[in-house]
């Protein structure tokens, strides 16, 4: 109990500070603070599976596009001081008022839809009830998730036009020899979450964050990478995306309706969506926190 | 046991709160960046110890994300810092 | 072969008290000491030691060898990831501080 005191407490004094301030460099940082203690709050909330999302998301690939585009605002620009007035202070407080009234009306003992998941459990393909909720019994949503990832990316593209400052000089070849050691590690721990996803907390999308952070790495060292050029890589974008509403309407015409798959084959159909989703998600990823970078090759994202 | 590790994962959180201190009071980025690497480094100790409490073997892939990302914030916290300090040590 | 277990996992519970000592040591060093440069020493002692005590003595208390091993995996990375971020940390500062 105490420990979740002072996490909270925490939380509320990073999350001020990071509104509070108008540094925006120490606003960034604090934020990647706030990320990874907010992951230490999903664990407490027994969701391991969003504590890996956030603390791949929130505390490593967001902190960097924030940065990166720090980078390319002009040099003194910082963060406006807010104005209080007393019209904002009682919208909020209203609204704060509400969310307590809400969260003390939850009922003490909720409906939990887990006994329905671990009932149809051994018809779904894996193993771990998340899972089998995000790609099987509610398999359209996680599709549509994937498209609104893709949707995101086509906008971002025609947004940013910015001139790319240069990064620091690289001095000595630590960087470089450290990132071509952790490189395959890391694309390897992207693989194993993926591989994990089907009997414990992982799957397409945590895999895809770290796919993205192993690119990211890539090109902070400075080190040849991706050729974003090619064609092959403009199909992996919006590979994971296809296949899932191709396995979907294969469903269809199986007989078990759209998004449905028949109880023997879910589990491979489950693997190869996710495989292609994780390398899909790891390339939007990539391309949406690179963009932004500082550009040192002439294929840009 | 379960004390012990619950009393260790709050002597944790407090040195968090000290790291907090330099996160928002640093003199310079580099004060800042360091403060980040240690909340990291804190928590994925955290994650561990919890895992081991609470039995929860998925915490130790957060545990492991969590190290690997704190490493590439940090890299990137150090490749596309600002050039001018406004604040001196 | 209890006597052996259960010194083990009393010999763990000393090694992780032991190593919160170290980033109880890392975190004040952080904010006493004076320069940026000295207190990337606390910083690294806090990671590295800290982090690979409480490892070991988890490690000591593993229910298995792959949880063992993923442990050292955790610790390999922490320290990879010190290493590189602290050497970068003092070469900007270092490289500041000719600037001035």
């Amino acid at each position: 109990m105490v420990l979740d005191g002072i996490l909270v407490l925490l939380i509320l004094a990073m999350a001020w500070r990071c509104v509070r301030t108008t540094d925006l460099f120490e606003a960034i940082i604090v934020f990647v603070g706030l990320g990874m203690m907010i992951a230490l709050v999903w664990t407490r909330l027994q969701a391991p599976d969003v504590a890996l999302a956030e603390a791949a998301i929130g505390a490593g690939l967001a902190g960097a596009l924030l940065l990166a585009n720090l980078r390319q605002l002009p040099e003194d620009s910082s963060a406006v001081r807010w104005r209080s007035s007393w019209l904002w202070w009682s919208l909020w407080g209203i609204l704060g008022l509400a969310l307590g009234f809400a969260v003390v009306s939850i009922q003490t003992t909720p409906v939990s839809l887990m006994p329905l998941v671990q009932a149809h459990l051994p018809e779904s393909g894996v193993t771990h009830p998340v899972t089998a909720v995000l790609l099987n019994f509610r398999a359209l949503d996680t599709a549509l998730e994937l498209a609104v990832l893709l949707w995101a990316w086509m906008a971002q593209r025609h947004l940013f036009e910015g001139n790319f400052k240069a990064f620091h000089s690289l001095q000595g070849g630590v960087l470089k020899t450290t990132v071509k050691m952790l490189f395959p590690l890391v694309v390897l721990i992207a693989v194993y979450l993926l591989w994990r996803g089907s009997s414990s907390p992982g799957g397409a999308f945590q895999s895809g964050a770290v796919l993205a952070a192993a690119w990211l790495m890539l090109w902070l060292a400075q080190l040849p990478g991706l050729n974003w050029q090619r064609l092959s890589l403009k199909v992996g974008l919006l590979g994971g995306v296809m296949v899932f509403f191709w396995v979907g309407l294969l469903g269809l015409f199986q007989g078990a309706g759209f998004m449905g798959y028949p109880a023997d084959q879910a589990g491979g159909w489950i693997l190869l969506i996710e495989s292609v989703a994780a390398l899909s998600i790891g390339l939007l990823l990539a391309s949406m926190v690179l963009v932004s970078m500082p550009n040192f090759q002439e294929q840009s994202p | 046991m379960m004390l012990f590790y619950q009393v260790m994962m709050g002597v944790l959180l407090l040195c968090i709160v000290l790291g907090l201190v330099q996160l928002v009071w640093g003199h310079n980025s580099a004060d800042r960046l360091m403060a980040v690497q240690l909340l990291g480094t804190i928590g994925v100790a955290i994650l561990l110890l919890a895992a081991q409490a609470y039995e929860a073997p998925s915490l130790r892939d957060v545990a492991l994300v969590l190290a690997l990302l704190a490493a590439v914030t940090g890299v990137a916290f150090v490749r596309l810092r600002p050039d001018k300090e406004d604040r001196k040590p | 072969m209890n006597w052996l277990e259960a010194g083990l996992s009393w010999f763990g519970i000393g090694l992780i008290s032991l190593g919160v000592v170290f980033f109880i040591a890392g975190s004040v060093g952080l904010l006493r000491f004076g320069e940026s440069v000295n207190r990337l020493h606390a910083l690294t002692k806090a990671d590295s030691m800290g982090l690979g005590l409480v490892v070991i003595g988890l490690v000591l208390q593993a229910p298995g060898i792959a949880v063992g091993l993923k442990l050292m995996i955790i610790w390999t990375l922490g320290l990879l990831s010190a290493s590189l971020v602290s050497h970068l940390i003092g070469q900007s500062l270092c490289s500041q501080r000719r600037d001035d």
